[in-house]
């Protein structure tokens, strides 16, 4: 079984990024974190094998969550898709230059979430 | 991106929860607006955190509107963020129309949302969306943003890291805090990875005291399992040393990583020299020494910040006290519809009915030689089902209730926007925030609370430089307080206003005619006018006594949730009306009484004890029957004649059910008491649905249904007709 993080501020965005992952063809788990604070605090509770991450959260943003985990050895492997309302290019060249494996923008199609991440996942297995 | 399908249908559950989700974040921003209207009148430039909280929120609501593939709502958020962005980005100034256009905007939103909960999720009409999204279109026409030649930013002494991770929003605040000649700094400290919240909270809050927090960036600590190290990036007007003391943070570490630049010479500032020695490297945690605060805030002065980042218990670390307690408060939160839990309630007041009648059957049983074993079995597996019963009960209304909390957030706003209308200094005290009550309740409480705010501020406190004359401090304070005991919720409204004058009450009352010239009020009973519906509306009176618009409407209010309202005044001090209600409507106890063929249900909260008495004892004076209860006169009323039902015979003990509610005292006669029993309470639909005493029916376990008699109105009744007497 694999472990899945969603870390997005909204409740309905996170049932539906949730229930976008349900029906990915492997058995995974969901955990989902309201805010960067609570992601930092799940990390080191579970092996993640894919984080999902919004940019505009209150306490961190979604990038200095990026760069936490692309700057730790520990969680340096955990494929991260960023998930994040379109408008800001920069945001988004900065998410891929800081690592992220995968930048979708809102509103996304579930099957392109889905697609992604079964790549990153798979990939994941093979690791 | 493949065109857009709208897969998340109408009436679905992620439907309904983009509504609630929708509605909270609008709920939000009107706040929020409200403190930006504030600083759109006194100043030039937006408090960033407040404009970036409302960006978060605009940005939010597009993000949602947009997975639904709602159009029109998507746009207009869409235009929104833009205004909300361009004015954090420093690129629509804070005096533009466009900004103006943002309460208007929300306005709309929260229609549009409404249409769609309204109609069960059918997509609302745009057109109104698409006008106001025209016009804010036309409203913004800004000079673009003009980025500097040079970039200081990329000279600073940072990690590169740390700047990769900025997002536009918060590069744009480092170069504008630069721009100015702050002085740019990092301030790094260690924590536990498990309990790093509270003391990133502390820290956060110490350094914002100073300046602003650019950036907050997590990093592996020394032993990057078990620790976290934060670099917050922050802005500050003090010099180093000052800073140093002010912070006051033994276990952070400071470094200036851009010197301020004194002049406007168009010089980006310099990068600094790796700076000071650090105070201490690290530490295990940051401090976790907690300011005494109490459940008190005065949390409304403009840009003080109640948004969703703040909303927290008070005296409650941002972070969270309990780091399980709130990972559990995250992950395991559900939102229900407050119909289901009715649904539930229903279900279980109809199990209590239903456990009465085994009780009943039980006795029955017991009673006869040839079934008592049977019934001795029954009566203990009643028992067992009672016990558990009475836990599900209290799960299901402990679900229901909510803090008092979302109310006075909402009585802090109207405060705001009343000082802003109306020139008075005034501060408001909230306290008890935390006390509980069931949702249905408070969601009623609102008018009524906003109403005596709204009366307290017009009316009761004067003018800075009229209190001045009188020796008070110019600033007035309206002072709210909830408290719980026993089955009631206590909500206090005091000010220390101009008081009401009973004179002046007094006159209005006997020109209305509603008291008679010659007739003896206490003082007490004369403030009591105020709350009748033909003193109050006029406007005299509020104008020279301090109170009275609509307060006959608070009480009916509270009276048909079963409270009661109390008011306490002194002429030069102040005002307090005290507003008393039980914690929930939903399941009673209840005391059964019978009078001729009829029985009662009398919420046994407001029972205070039960008498027997002879026909003799009762006194009679001026046309009221008495009691001496204990060297006290006692009230009484019959409810056989309250309810035009045969009387006893006149040589026939009788039962005095005494009732009280708030500081108020009645005896009630009646010619048997029945027991007592859980009840659930139930409208009364058709022609007996406005009696005044009837609050409801409910249903005994014989299948019987009763009258449920509301105390409230009951005291009430006996107090003015005492008055009136």
């Amino acid at each position: 079984m694999q472990r899945i993080l969603i870390v997005e501020d909204s409740a309905t965005m996170r049932s539906l990024l949730a229930s976008a992952l349900t029906d990915l063809g492997t058995r995974v788990e969901i955990t989902e974190a309201a805010s960067g604070f609570e992601a930092l605090r799940l990390l080191p509770r579970e092996p993640f094998d894919l984080i999902l991450t919004d940019i505009n959260m209150p306490d961190i943003n979604g990038l200095e969550l990026l760069s936490f985990v692309k700057g730790n050895a520990a969680y340096r492997g955990i494929p991260l898709i960023i998930v994040s309302t379109e408008g800001s290019e920069r945001d988004r060249e900065k998410g891929l230059g800081l690592g992220a494996d995968a930048y979708l923008v809102k509103p996304f199609e579930p099957e392109d979430l889905r697609r992604v991440a079964s790549e990153l996942l798979a990939k994941r297995r093979e690791d | 991106m493949a065109a857009r399908r709208p897969k998340n249908r109408p009436r679905s559950k992620a439907y309904r929860e983009f509504v609630s989700e929708a509605e909270e974040i609008l709920e939000r921003m009107r706040g929020d607006l409200a403190d930006l209207a504030d600083q759109r009148a006194t100043r030039d430039e937006a408090e960033p955190d407040l404009v970036n909280r409302l960006f978060r929120s605009a940005h939010s609501l597009k993000g949602l509107a947009g997975m639904f593939g709602l159009d029109g709502m998507s746009q207009l958020a869409h235009h929104l963020e833009d205004v909300l962005d361009g004015l954090r980005l420093g690129r629509v100034p804070l005096s533009s129309p466009a900004v103006g256009l943002l309460d208007e905007a929300v306005t709309v939103f929260s229609t549009l949302t409404q249409e769609m909960s309204e109609s069960a999720g059918t997509a609302p009409s745009d057109s109104v969306a698409a006008a106001l999204v025209a016009r804010i279109e036309a409203a913004v026409r800004s000079p673009a943003d003009s980025p500097g030649t040079t970039d200081p930013v990329a000279r600073l002494a940072v990690d590169p890291a740390l700047l990769r991770a900025l997002t536009e929003y918060e590069e744009h605040r480092l170069r504008e805090n630069m721009r100015r000649g702050r002085r740019i700094v990092l301030v790094e400290a260690t924590f536990e990875i498990l309990s790093f919240e509270e003391g990133l909270a502390e820290l956060t809050k110490s350094v914002r005291e100073v300046g602003e927090v650019l950036s907050t960036l997590p990093a592996p600590g020394d032993t990057p399992e078990s620790q976290i190290r934060f670099s917050l990036l922050a802005a500050t007007d003090l010099d180093e040393l000052a800073l140093e003391s002010a912070l006051d943070l033994p276990n952070a570490r400071i470094r200036t990583v851009a010197a301020p630049v004194s002049g406007e010479d168009g010089r980006g500032p310099e990068a600094a020299t790796p700076a000071s020695p650090p105070k201490v490297t690290h530490a295990e945690s940051a401090p976790v020494e907690r300011s005494g605060q109490n459940d008190s805030h005065s949390g409304d002065r403009p840009g003080d910040g109640e948004s969703a980042d703040s909303v927290h218990g008070p005296g409650e670390p941002a972070g969270g006290a309990s780091e399980l307690e709130s990972l559990k408060s995250i992950s395991d939160t559900v939102r229900v519809d407050i119909k289901k839990l009715d649904e539930l309630m229903n279900l279980v007041g109809e199990l209590v009915i239903q456990r009465s009648a085994i009780a009943g059957i039980a006795a029955r049983l017991c009673a006869d030689p040839a079934t008592a074993r049977v019934g001795t079995e029954l009566s203990k597996l009643h028992k067992g089902l009672d016990r558990k019963l009475q836990e599900l009960q209290s799960g299901v209304l402990e679900v229901r209730m909510v803090p008092l909390r979302q109310v006075f957030e909402k009585l802090s706003r109207v405060a705001r926007r009343l000082r802003r209308d109306l020139a008075k200094e005034v501060r408001l005290e909230i306290k008890g925030a935390d006390t509980e009550l069931d949702k249905l309740l408070v969601e009623e409480l609102v008018d009524p609370l906003v109403h005596l705010v709204r009366n307290a501020f017009d009316h009761a406190i004067e003018s800075p430089a009229e209190r001045e004359r009188t020796g008070k401090p110019p600033t007035g304070t309206i002072r709210i307080e909830a408290s719980q005991r026993g089955n009631h919720v206590v909500i206090e409204v005091a000010d220390d206003g101009r008081g009401i004058d009973p004179a002046v009450v007094r006159a209005r009352a006997e020109a209305s005619g509603l008291v008679s010239p010659g007739e003896v009020l206490s003082q007490r009973e004369t403030l009591e006018l105020i709350f009748s519906p033909g003193l109050s509306t006029r406007e005299e009176v509020t104008e020279t006594s301090g109170r009275g618009v609509g307060m006959d409407v608070v009480r009916a209010n509270l009276t048909a949730l079963g409270g009661l309202v109390d008011v306490d005044s002194t002429i030069g001090r102040g005002t307090r009306i005290t507003l008393t209600l039980p914690i929930t409507l939903a399941i009673i106890q209840a005391l059964i009484v019978g009078v001729a063929g009829q029985r009662f249900a009398i919420p046994l909260t407001s029972v205070l004890e039960t008498l027997l008495v002879e026909p003799g004892s009762i006194q009679r004076s001026e046309g009221r029957e008495m009691l001496n209860l204990r060297g006290h006169p006692l009230t009484l009323r019959r409810l056989a004649r309250e309810f035009g039902l045969p009387e006893a015979s006149s040589d026939a003990k009788l039962y005095v059910v005494v009732l009280g509610f708030g500081d108020s005292r009645l005896g009630l006669l009646v010619d048997r008491l029945d027991g007592q029993q859980d009840t659930v309470i139930k409208p009364i639909q058709g022609p007996i649905q406005n009696v005044r005493g009837v609050t409801g029916a409910t249903e005994l376990g014989d299948q019987a249904a009763v009258l449920v008699l509301d105390v409230s109105a009951l005291v009430d009744d006996a107090v003015r007709r005492r008055e009136a007497a």
